[in-house]
């Protein structure tokens, strides 16, 4: 059996054949016993190539891809670019800042005449507000805040250096 | 279907996981076969196929619709078990290099009637199962997945004379290792 007879076969049964290929091929089949034997050969098994079915995976197939899923979105984990610490230091400073502001002012209202050309901004309503509350206090409540501003950055300081040696 | 598909992926790519269960649903069984062709075994293939489907499911934002969605998918089949068979250097026991395979002569008779008794779609199974990978996966995209020459020259890369040059020749290798199951076991027989 020649190649290209084989070629032409296939060429038939992949339906790429012309009209009249298809003709020749047939009339062929039907004069030369032989060639028609090499025909059915694969004309048979190109049926049974078509009858071929697909492979069954396993059961758990689709839940094994669903499951691998989520895992896709994993959270990032992202870095704050302030640590907490210093984002805690900054509000005690501006508490202890803001307690002493206050503490000032009420002495100025306290001590004299001089409170009515005080320029400080806000002052006068603040000082109103606080005018009951001796100067004092607020001393006291803002080296009370820097105190414990003071103690939360050494105990971390020292936390630090335990965790080093341990 | 491939309007279905498309649905399916817009669904997919606005956070909907059913759609994508059901695109698994529906291609598993294909993109499993193909992998099984190509790597022989059964754990290998489902690993792969599974693989497929999470590439598929990343990637699926690149997906340009230009062509099918089949197509883009057992591309990436196609590929990943290729690269998974490297990988791995599986020693394919491949018939298509086994000069044991003798040709038969020319006969009146047509012997794949005969292996028909011999449970031809079991003998064509193992017959496939030794063939080249690639060639394994062109067998199967061709008739199993209806794939024409053009889609599969997507598929693997291959240009178009090369796909036909090599189906060509890996059905006439079937034939011939078909036909030479028939006589040993005609040979036993006796």
């Amino acid at each position: 059996m020649k190649e290209q007879d084989i070629h032409h076969i296939w060429k038939y049964l992949d339906n790429e054949a012309t009209p009249s290929e298809r003709g020749q091929l047939q009339k062929r089949a039907t004069d030369d016993a032989a060639f028609n034997a090499e025909l059915q050969t694969r004309q048979q098994l190109n049926h049974a190539l078509q009858q071929m079915e697909t492979e069954q995976p396993s059961m758990r197939f689709m839940m094994n891809v669903m499951d691998r899923l989520p895992q896709l979105y994993k959270k990032i984990v992202i870095k704050p670019l302030v640590k907490p610490i210093w984002v805690k230091g900054f509000l005690y400073t501006l508490g202890a800042l803001a307690l002493t502001y206050a503490g000032v002012v009420a002495q100025y209202v306290q001590s004299a005449e001089k409170a009515a050309s005080i320029s400080l901004p806000g002052v006068e309503a603040v000082g109103n507000a606080l005018a009951g509350l001796p100067t004092q206090v607020w001393v006291m409540l803002g080296v009370l805040c820097f105190s414990y501003l003071f103690f939360v950055i050494l105990d971390r300081q020292l936390k630090k250096r335990f965790a080093r040696k341990s | 279907m491939m309007e279905d598909d498309i649905q399916m992926i817009e669904a997919v790519l606005q956070g909907n996981q059913t759609a994508f269960q059901r695109l698994v649903e529906q291609y598993q069984h294909f993109v499993f076969t193909i992998a099984l062709r190509i790597l022989k075994s059964r754990e290998e293939a489902e690993e792969a196929a599974q693989d497929v489907f999470i590439k598929v499911y990343k990637t699926l934002g690149n997906f340009e619709k230009k062509s099918k969605f089949s197509t883009w998918l057992y591309t990436v089949a196609y590929r990943t078990a290729i690269d998974t068979a490297r990988k791995k250097q599986l020693l394919t026991d491949s018939i298509d290099d086994d000069q044991a395979f003798l040709q038969l002569e020319d006969s009146k008779n047509t012997p794949l009637q005969d292996v028909q008794q011999y449970d031809l779609q079991r003998q064509l199974q193992e017959a496939i199962q030794k063939l080249k990978p690639e060639d394994a996966a062109l067998i199967t995209l061709y008739y199993l997945n209806e794939k024409s020459v053009k889609e599969i020259t997507e598929i693997t890369g291959l240009t178009e004379t090369n796909v036909k040059t090599k189906l060509h020749r890996t059905r006439e290798v079937l034939r011939e290792h078909l036909t030479e199951q028939l006589q040993a076991e005609v040979k036993d027989l006796i």
